[in-house]
């Protein structure tokens, strides 16, 4: 009994210590990368590339500024190639131009800068969701007295007080979605439930069998339309725009747009990591994205049109000598998900750690043979195998739960 | 049959006020959450609350206040159960008591064990109550996934406390105690949003019980007079 709840022992303390030492490793090694951002200028149609060559939190202007071409811009060419993001600057400068290819650069068109994060996995859902009014008498959005969701007989309206079905407004709106073709329960819901938006363009629903359809309320009577799409529909990210409605990723992490017009335009490109930063102005949208070692832009025109891709190595702690070293000392590291907190294991390559596992086995056999211990024991070469297979780890545990008669 | 249900009996004369004490503390909050709750519904409205806790960023997390309540219970059981018998060395007389020293150990950790899970039940049915009586089961389900891993928590306290506690060696009670805090921790992460937890709860039940045995192994060296 006790051999077991020193194996119990061992396997909790090698548990923790794959949570918390790789991350205190790292926390005491890990540098501040050298930042590389990419940028797509609205004035040259071309990419602008700012590094930073030393640490600007300690030295003054160590950012420089590149075309693709390899030609170094000065800080001021820097803003004027960029006027959307260095408006104020200009402004003060008297450097701001009055237009951009024919079209005034006036503040309405300055200060219609979008920017939003694109991610193919879905954040934590409630499956309950408040339809707004999306004709309002007044301007803005106001919350409504009660939230829906979806059951298997279709859509189902709470009130908030009393938590009471309402049924008569439950009915209502089945009835309008069972007339467009949508066949309960839902699947998925999207939409941006918050009152903090300009205006209301309702949710989109994926019903039972993948088709999608917009549901709104419009002065209180149901809106539902089908639209037409055969993409396995991985997640939306629904904005509040005149011109999109929602970007959409399907199941292959492939981005497509879908518009005010009902249309769903694929956008071309050929990351699929399903992360995406976007920007968009009157002149260009760009789309942002990271692998590994590289930062990627896609560029395409107000009207989706592809207009360009660009990628720099950017630095990265994976590619520094201090990783290298986690990699030979920790054989494998345990780590929560950032908010989904799922514990996952993350193993490295045999071929790093392989002789860190030998010295620790050695070391331990040393000990043994030390304090005169028979290595031929069955529970000294289990502690063997395990100070083999999870070296530093297996080693520490093992000398903490030492092993008696 | 009958040696057990009399260490029982000692052991219940041993941890039964800071018991009663901690679990109507424990009993206490919930209501006070749940006061909080209403008066905030008062105050601004149903829809406007239950649309903060679903969708505010960060949202209203409105349960924080539970967080520690199972814990300073498993605390105040493992503390009252085995520090004044340890540190008076009253302990050994334990030992003599007509009882095989293993099935002796393992009795007096089901009791603690047993009264853990006596105020859990009893803070969780009330949590579960009062918060069904409020919200819709889309909250409530993801909210009690959530304070699940904190009620999990007391049980790995409780263990590590009575191994620490039977523990012989200073040097190794201090490493049990260290090892003990630090495995804790992986119960008590900030909660970005409710459900948070959910899925390591499988993970988090199971370092839990696999701690349930581990006094055996100081009582162990405690038997065999370790130094």
């Amino acid at each position: 009994m006790i051999k077991i709840v020193r194996i119990l022992l061992i396997l909790v303390t090698i548990f923790t210590m794959a949570f918390y030492l790789p991350s205190t490793y790292r926390k005491a090694v890990e540098k501040r990368p050298m930042k590389t951002m990419i940028y797509y200028s609205e004035v040259s149609n071309d990419f602008v590339i700012a590094r930073e060559t030393g640490d600007s939190l300690d030295t003054q202007a160590a950012m420089r500024y590149y075309t693709p071409a390899g030609t170094q811009l000065t800080e001021e060419e820097y803003m004027r190639l960029l006027p959307f993001n260095n408006r104020r600057k200009l402004k003060l400068m008297g450097n701001m131009p009055d237009s951009l290819h024919g079209v005034a650069l006036t503040t309405d068109v300055l200060k219609n800068v979008k920017r939003s994060m694109l991610l193919a996995p879905r954040s934590s859902e409630y499956h309950l969701y408040p339809l707004f009014e999306s004709a309002p008498e007044r301007l803005g959005v106001s919350l409504p007295d009660d939230l829906f969701r979806f059951t298997g007989d279709g859509i189902e309206f709470v009130d908030c007080k009393t938590g009471d079905i309402l049924a008569e407004k439950s009915a209502r709106f089945r009835s309008a979605m069972a007339a467009c073709g949508f066949t309960a329960p839902a699947r998925d819901v999207y939409g941006i439930p918050s009152v903090l938006k300009r205006w209301d363009s309702g949710y989109f629903v994926v019903d039972v069998t993948g088709g999608l359809y917009h549901l709104m309320m419009v002065k209180g009577v149901p809106f539902c339309r089908k639209i037409d799409t055969d993409i396995a529909i991985k997640n939306m990210k629904c904005h509040t725009d005149e011109e999109v409605f929602a970007h959409i990723f399907d199941t292959q992490n492939r981005l497509y747009v879908l518009t005010t017009d009902y249309t769903i335009k694929p956008l071309e490109t050929d990351v699929c990591n399903g992360r995406f930063f976007m920007t968009s102005n009157c002149f260009a949208r760009t789309y942002k994205t990271s692998e590994a070692d590289s930062s990627i832009m896609y560029v395409f025109s107000p009207d989706f049109e592809p207009l360009g891709r660009y990628a720099e190595v950017v630095d990265h702690y994976s590619h520094t000598d201090e990783a290298k070293w986690e990699q030979r000392i920790f054989p494998f590291s345990v780590m929560k998900t950032p908010g989904y907190a799922h514990f996952i294991p993350l193993f490295n390559a045999p071929a790093m750690f392989w002789l860190t596992n030998l010295l620790c086995a050695i070391l331990w056999v040393g000990l043994k043979v030390y304090h005169r211990r028979r290595l031929t024991r069955p529970e000294n070469i289990a502690d063997f195998v395990v100070v083999l297979l999870a070296g530093v780890y297996g080693l520490m545990a093992v000398l903490l739960y030492p092993n008696r008669k | 049959m009958k040696p057990i249900l009399h260490l029982f009996y000692k052991e219940w004369i041993k941890t039964r006020l800071s018991f009663i004490c901690s679990l109507l503390v424990g009993i206490g909050v919930v209501f006070y959450i749940f006061m909080i709750v209403e008066n905030k519904m008062t105050l601004t409205g149903a829809k406007t609350y239950t649309m903060n806790v679903l969708y505010s960023n960060p949202p209203i997390i409105y349960y924080s206040l539970l967080r520690y309540i199972p814990i300073l219970i498993a605390i105040c059981v493992g503390v009252s159960q085995y520090m004044p018998e340890v540190v008076q060395k009253r302990i050994r007389l334990t030992l003599h008591l007509p009882l095989d020293n293993r099935r002796l150990f393992l009795s007096m950790e089901l009791f603690g064990l047993l009264l853990i899970t006596v105020a859990n039940v009893v803070l969780f049915s009330l949590f579960y109550w009062k918060n069904h009586a409020l919200f819709p089961a889309e909250i409530t389900h993801p909210v009690e996934a959530t304070a699940l891993a904190w009620f999990l928590a007391a049980y790995v306290a409780y263990n590590y406390i009575a191994m620490t506690a039977l523990e012989p060696n200073r040097v190794r009670q201090v490493v049990y105690a260290v090892t003990g805090v630090v495995l804790l921790t992986l119960y008590f992460h900030e909660v970005p949003f409710h459900g948070a937890y959910a899925a390591s709860t499988p993970v988090l039940a199971l370092l839990a019980v696999a701690t349930c045995p581990l006094m055996l192994f100081s009582g162990f060296r405690f038997n065999k007079g370790e130094r």
